[in-house]
């Protein structure tokens, strides 16, 4: 049943992918089932090197896709995400960040359509919630979603080691004042709906960032611009953790803490 | 820097000698921006094929023949440092120095509108291989006649088209710029603010968007040094005709035609000067 709100409002996803077509999948098969469908998907591909464009053209039956492809020369989250919304349709009033690895909850697109008639030009940031490292079929997506956010599915043994370091924020008590305040300051990148006209105004994100950190970046321009955030309990992003280099990350987030120094933020 | 935006559409082997004749190029510095209107041929195996040039690709669902949507989000992805955009079409052959003239006459004019030759090959079998090794034979149309359905029937398909090229470039038409083979410089692009959506299907936009440039008074140069071969394909003349007289249509609805001094001429599909 589509949200009773005034149809001047449009979705535009930005998803930002890099080898991640299962994952890509899973967050696509999510979109499918969302009970208001008046959005458009823009994938923006960092240079993959696996099979992405299946799951691309079979995501294209069911909703309105847009897809571009750019040679892979460095982890250019910030520039692809810029390159998303670039990319958006014409009547698209609002830029909704995701990342590869999130399934949105059923009513996300719903509850953002009711949020942004009461608050049209406010950021919303959607709730993030981290999942243990889960072996996830696309179908399971649609026929066990409780098993998946309870984490009732089998756990990814590859080079895991167990649930190592996933950020165990499930406990989080994302309902309390401070934790909403804190949130201005890193926007997180994976859930957060941008009205364009803000998004016009502070230039997207900053593209010399690669990797990791350009949300804190991002966030702090806009809460310098006072832009006004929005938490919304009810659009809950559901992390599916992978493996990655922490190394890796520890280090692009030390040199985005040093350049956002460096720029006076 | 240069970009050259080709919007594309199950064009997958006129695609192919389109980037085949791009790597003959005298000057390899420029990237190609493939805009997919949601082909379901092989063109994405064309598109991943190993090219001298760096290319980038754009696929987007297809509900319609949307090619100024395409065309308008490739000249929205450029990479930064972009001064001009190429709109070619898939079914283009540029000749070897076209890039370089391109890149000289923007040099001198950095902000002009250049448009280029456009000439009209005859039903022709051409192959990747044909452009590779026999250039001249492509060009002076000396390879076997297709056979496909249609062939030269009748009165050569080329001739109206050869005759709207030559009175183009006399003047005689106020469509001055053909979006087959045409550079404009990315600040007047956004400036006029791109290809009207509004228009789709054949025909209309670049004599749209040739008006608006008209009002902005933007220099447009014509350069004999680039030509772009046309490779025959078929045409549905039917809809090709209908299409052409709606988007006249919504031509003279959305600009005061009367007052620039020019009128639609509904039996070519065309707008001339009154």
């Amino acid at each position: 049943m589509p949200s009773p709100v005034a149809p001047d409002y449009y979705i535009n996803f930005v998803i930002p992918v890099y080898n991640r077509a299962h994952s890509l999948s899973l967050a696509l098969e999510a979109l499918r089932l969302q009970s208001d469908h008046r959005f458009t998907v823009v994938i923006a591909d960092d240079g993959s090197t696996d099979k992405i464009m299946p799951v691309v053209l079979l995501a294209s039956k069911f909703m309105s896709i847009r897809y571009f492809f750019r040679p892979h020369d460095a982890y250019n989250v910030a520039l692809m995400r810029n390159y998303g919304a670039k990319l958006r349709t014409t009547n698209c009033t609002h830029i909704w960040c995701l990342d590869s690895d999130i399934l949105l909850n059923k009513g996300a697109v719903r509850h953002a359509y009711q949020l942004m008639l009461k608050y049209p030009r406010a950021i919303i940031v959607g709730r993030y919630d981290w999942l243990p490292p889960l072996v996830v079929e696309p179908q399971d997506v649609m026929l066990r979603w409780d098993d998946i956010i309870n984490a009732r599915l089998p756990i990814a043994t590859g080079n895991w080691g167990a649930i190592r370091h996933y950020p165990d924020t499930r406990h989080v008590d994302w309902d309390s004042h401070a934790v909403q305040k804190n949130i201005k300051g890193a926007a997180l990148s994976g859930n957060i709906i941008v009205p364009v006209e803000w998004w016009e105004r502070v230039g997207g994100f900053d593209d010399n960032i690669k990797a990791q950190g350009s949300d804190c970046d991002f966030g702090k321009r806009l809460s310098k611009e006072d832009a006004d955030f929005i938490f919304c309990g009810h659009i809950i992003g559901y992390h599916i953790e992978h493996e990655r280099d922490m190394k890796f990350v520890q280090e692009s987030v030390q040199w985005t803490i040093q350049y956002m120094k460096e720029k006076g933020l | 820097m240069l970009s050259i935006v080709i919007p594309t559409y199950n064009r997958a082997h006129n695609l192919n000698l389109c980037l085949t004749a791009l790597t003959l190029q005298s000057t390899l510095d420029f990237t190609v921006i493939i805009a997919d209107d949601g082909s379901t041929d092989h063109t994405r195996n064309i598109v991943f094929d190993d090219w001298p040039f760096s290319i980038r690709y754009l696929w987007k669902k297809h509900n319609c023949f949307g090619t100024a949507i395409m065309r308008n989000m490739g000249a929205a992805v450029v990479e930064k440092g972009t001064t001009a955009v190429l709109f070619l079409d898939s079914d283009v052959l540029l000749n070897k120095n076209a890039i370089a003239a391109y890149q000289d006459l923007h040099k001198k004019y950095p902000e002009a509108v250049v448009v280029g030759r456009y000439d009209w090959l005859p039903p022709m079998r051409i192959t990747k291989n044909d452009v590779l090794q026999r250039w001249d034979d492509v060009i002076n149309a000396k390879l076997p006649t297709s056979q496909a359905k249609g062939g030269i029937v009748g009165p050569d398909p080329r001739a109206a088209d050869n005759l709207f090229t030559e009175q183009l470039w006399q003047g005689k038409y106020a469509c001055k710029i053909f979006s087959g083979n045409l550079l404009i410089p990315v600040a007047i692009f956004r400036q006029v603010g791109g290809f009207d959506e509004n228009i789709i299907r054949h025909g209309g936009q670049d004599a749209e968007l040739s008006i608006r440039l008209q009002l902005m008074n933007a220099q447009v140069i014509f350069s004999q040094q680039v030509v772009g071969y046309h490779v025959y394909h078929e045409v549905n003349q039917e809809q090709r005709e209908t299409s052409l007289r709606i988007n006249m249509g919504y031509i003279a609805q959305k600009h005061d035609l009367p007052a620039l001094g020019l009128r639609v001429n509904w039996e070519g599909g065309r707008i001339e000067y009154a």
